[in-house]
């Protein structure tokens, strides 16, 4: 209890000026939050500003948290608003630009987040067991797409293949990987039923 | 929708996620999309890239993340965590003091969130208006919280000032500035290099006026006078670095460049990479590759020049390869 003071506790704390717990509530929940709002960002370090800005919001709006255990559940809320924000600014931005299908994009993703905006936490870390099971080379080709941001020519270069070639292979690549990550969550959902 | 449709869209799908789809397979893209279930299929092979990129570049360390966010937090540009401000106790005296003087300025600023919300909502949703869910603390649209630590004074010689509404003050090496700023160097002699929050450095020579747009992600720049050399980290995909002065635009998404402006008119020199340029105005963008110049002076076209034709001047202020 000492070394895991409940959040309630923390955020006592922090009401009373101790900024340093505050600390403790950014370590406990940060990567959480990031992996729950990571699915719904266009761009991963999208998330990271969320989880940053909401991190700040609720700082700023601690004095109206009601129930201190729900503190987590509370600042998802935080960053689902301002994951909605960012699309609404990216719709704006697209339209502005006449850029149609960055618009479209928009449209639907804020459509998908008001239908429910399920916690994509889940869907992380089945991503991350399924990327472990790839093939060497699908790894590879994954991480010269996604770590090191190589386009397609780069990557047939790296890989002694035409960039069609690899457009086709990295496709395929990420429909296996949509296909495992549904499979494993339908396997949890089961599992948590029984 | 038939075999070879979908096969298609596949196609137009993969290279969308791969940034390789030319106008008219987007405008053919963007047809696919009025029907729900590709629009559905669409989602989830954008949401899965993302999660990809994510999971393997993985969460900032923790206290990255909490200096990160105390430094947001700290009222002025050179305030240590300890000085963050006190959350007032819901009901307190000093909670209902802050309400009663805040009251109009927030009622006129949720008057203009509303009506500018409004006004998005008949303009840009038309046909699918935007439901919006009961929200835990409200966050204001377009107004992101105060941001901070986007920028750090790298080293400073000379003079340099950091410039408010209310004049400036000097600025000192390591100090972070909340959100962006006006940065000044006064004299030919002074010199300040900045880093952004996204590794990218920007070395402002003497005699310059620099303001870097505060914001998030802090990478809308103004130079209204003088002289950068900047080297620029690779940018996320559709949202570039933008350089900017009174003529002219200069859209960055990984390179090393410098600008500098003229009573003609404002160079840019491309010295690694490729750099979009267009007029302030409007126009056609020119793209400058390394190696090449452009001035943009009056109204007419500009064209790129190879660096060796620069003005000798000019030339001279540049570092050597």
């Amino acid at each position: 209890m000492q070394d895991h003071p409940q959040d309630a506790q923390i955020i006592a704390e922090v009401r009373a000026g101790n900024v340093d717990a505050f600390g403790r509530l950014i370590a406990r929940y940060q990567r959480l939050l990031y992996y729950s709002v990571l699915g719904k960002v266009r761009e991963h370090p999208e998330a990271q500003d969320i989880v940053q800005k909401s991190f700040v919001t609720a700082y700023q709006n601690l004095a109206t948290l009601t129930d201190p255990e729900a503190f987590f559940p509370w600042i998802k809320g935080i960053a689902l608003n301002h994951c909605r924000n960012e699309w609404r600014r990216h719709h704006s931005y697209a339209t502005m630009k006449e850029r149609l299908l960055e618009a479209r994009r928009a449209e639907v993703s804020l459509l998908r987040l008001e239908e429910g905006g399920a916690d994509t936490s889940p869907r992380a870390e089945a991503l991350r067991q399924c990327l472990e099971r790839l093939e060497p080379e699908e790894l590879s080709l994954i991480e010269l797409r996604f770590v090191q941001e190589f386009s397609m020519e780069q990557i047939g270069a790296e890989l002694s293949k035409g960039a069609e070639a690899v457009r086709v292979w990295l496709y395929r690549v990420r429909m296996r990987l949509a296909e495992c990550v549904k499979r494993r969550l339908t396997l949890a959902a089961g599992g948590e039923a029984a | 929708m038939s075999a070879p449709d979908l096969a298609r869209f596949d196609e137009l799908l993969s290279r969308y996620l791969d940034a390789s789809l030319g106008d008219a397979d987007e405008h053919e893209l963007l047809g696919y999309l009025s029907d729900a279930d590709l629009a559905s299929r669409f989602h989830e092979a954008t949401q899965l890239s993302t999660e990809i990129a994510g999971v393997l570049a993985g969460s900032v360390p923790d206290e990255v993340m909490i200096s990160l966010v105390l430094s947001d937090l700290v009222p002025d540009n050179e305030s240590a965590p300890g000085d963050l401000p006190t959350i007032p106790k819901a009901g307190s005296s000093a909670a209902r003091a802050k309400r009663r003087y805040r009251t109009p300025f927030w009622l006129a600023l949720a008057a203009m969130v509303v009506l500018l919300v409004g006004i998005v909502a008949i303009y840009l949703f038309p046909h699918a208006p935007v439901p919006v869910a009961p929200a835990p603390v409200a966050v204001a649209v377009q107004t992101p919280p105060t941001m901070a630590a986007n920028v750090t004074v790298s080293s400073v010689r000379g003079e340099v000032y950091l410039v408010g509404t209310t004049g400036r003050e000097s600025l000192a090496a390591g100090q972070t500035l909340k959100g962006g700023g006006t940065i000044q160097t006064v004299g030919q002699r002074s010199r300040a290099t900045v880093v952004l929050r996204d590794g990218s450095e920007i070395e402002l020579k003497g005699d310059t006026t620099f303001t870097v747009e505060t914001g998030p992600a802090a990478r809308r720049l103004f130079l209204q006078q003088g002289m950068f050399i900047a080297t620029v980290t690779k940018q996320r995909e559709n949202d570039p670095m933008i350089f900017t002065t009174d003529r002219a635009v200069a859209t960055v998404r990984g390179t090393r460049l410098a600008m500098v402006t003229d009573e003609s008119g404002p160079y840019l020199i491309v010295s690694d990479g490729t750099v979009a340029l267009q007029r302030s105005s409007g126009g056609p963008e020119v793209l400058i590759a390394a190696g090449f110049y452009c001035h943009v002076e009056g109204q007419g076209q500009f064209r790129p020049f190879p660096n060796d034709r620069l003005p000798r001047d000019l030339q001279e202020r540049l570092p050597e390869k």
